[in-house]
């Protein structure tokens, strides 16, 4: 499956390095500050794509923002909300915490931290869609 | 068989128990259900009447008009009866809900007691005939208003929310409408629409589209109206009965 992600990134010196994978995909990219990632995956029916930050430097503060999913030429819209963020905390910057940051955050997808993205998907996309409009419970 | 010596509870109720509109509008999340109701067919002058050179999505201002226009494609409407003074009808509905949370006809209905409605087209004017003769008085209406969607045209699935828990509510009459026009409701096929029906639509428990398929436009009249208006219940009940059989 085509799957397009659409990232910003900030930084000044240390470029941000994701890792994204699905059970059966895994792949690694440096980014820039406008990114345009293209993979193309064996997704699962059920699946969970992830995207790990996995060299956030504190010192050059690099953020990774995602800013839109496109699955099997569908656009994700506002659903990629429903993706949630773990981070992997600094661990002398979560000691000097208090109160202590979350475990997880959802909807996130300001990835300020190292940590997991992800998000289940239900093949086929376009069902996924009318199921997310379905239980919305706004 | 005698009825003399049970509980008056279900004594009542098997006496009593009759349709109720907001039983059948509200709770039972029906997607749509086909009334008897006929306008009369519209000439092509009526059909130009219904259309507008206002962008509709502008005109109620909805958020993220750009960013979102991807989402439709052609889809424009005009509006026939409705808030007299639109400007301050915007103001104070986009107060309470600037996410254009709620549909047209939701912020349409729920300020109907507080602010002006009338006609915006005179008497002679097709759509207003028509709708007279289903709803002949004003104060049961809140909004009459057209959609029109060019060939190729469409809306991108999505839901609408209501602000009172409704379900069937907008009264939708298929005007000009060919085949090869598509209005999917997910998870129960198309709704088998022919030009000239007119149906009464839930479109906020599923998500649903619309798609112009053929090579003219497609113009509908879309109505939110008070159902218990004594026309429009009766035709209801009926249709809801002849459903069930």
């Amino acid at each position: 499956m085509r799957i397009e992600i659409k990232l910003d990134c900030t930084y000044k010196n240390t470029a941000p390095v994701c890792q994204f994978s699905s059970t059966k995909n895994i792949i690694t990219k440096t980014l820039t500050q406008k990114n345009d990632v293209v993979l193309d995956f064996n997704m699962e029916k059920l699946d969970t794509l992830k995207i790990d930050f996995i060299n956030k430097d504190d010192n050059d503060d690099n953020v990774v923002v995602i800013k839109k999913i496109i699955m099997d030429d569908i656009d994700l819209q506002h659903f990629i909300y429903h993706g949630s963020f773990t981070p992997r905390y600094n661990p002398e910057w979560f000691e000097k915490q208090d109160p202590k940051p979350p475990t997880s955050y959802s909807p996130c997808t300001e990835l300020r931290h190292a940590g997991v993205w992800k998000m289940d998907i239900h093949a086929p996309i376009w069902e996924m869609l009318m199921k997310e409009w379905l239980n919305d419970k706004r | 068989m005698t009825k003399d010596n049970i509980p008056k509870l279900l004594k009542d109720a098997m006496s009593q128990n009759s349709y109720d509109i907001d039983v059948i509008t509200k709770y039972l999340k029906i997607p749509w259900l086909k009334l008897d109701i006929k306008f009369d067919t519209p000439s092509d002058d009526d059909i130009k009447e219904t259309l507008s050179e206002t962008d509709w999505r502008g005109k109620w201002q909805f958020p993220d008009n750009e960013k979102m226009s991807y989402q439709v494609k052609g889809w424009n409407g005009n509006i026939f009866f409705g808030p007299t003074d639109f400007k301050k009808f915007l103001d104070i509905s986009s107060a309470e809900d600037d996410e254009h949370t709620y549909d047209e006809d939701n912020k349409c209905r729920k300020f109907r007691k507080i602010l002006n409605y009338d006609w915006c087209v005179d008497d002679n004017c097709y759509i207003k005939k028509q709708v007279k003769k289903i709803l002949p008085n004003d104060e049961d209406i809140n909004l009459v208003n057209s959609y029109s969607l060019p060939p190729g045209g469409y809306v991108f699935p999505h839901r609408d929310y209501a602000i009172d828990n409704m379900g069937l509510a907008k009264i939708y009459v298929a005007l000009k409408w060919s085949t090869d026009n598509v209005f999917g409701m997910y998870g129960c096929g198309n709704i088998p629409i022919n030009e000239g029906d007119v149906f009464l639509l839930n479109n906020y428990t599923l998500p649903h589209w619309v798609y112009n398929g053929s090579n003219e436009d497609r113009v509908v009249i879309d109505i939110s109206a008070n159902l218990h208006s004594p026309i429009i219940k009766q035709k209801i009940i009926d249709a809801f009965k002849k459903s069930m059989l």
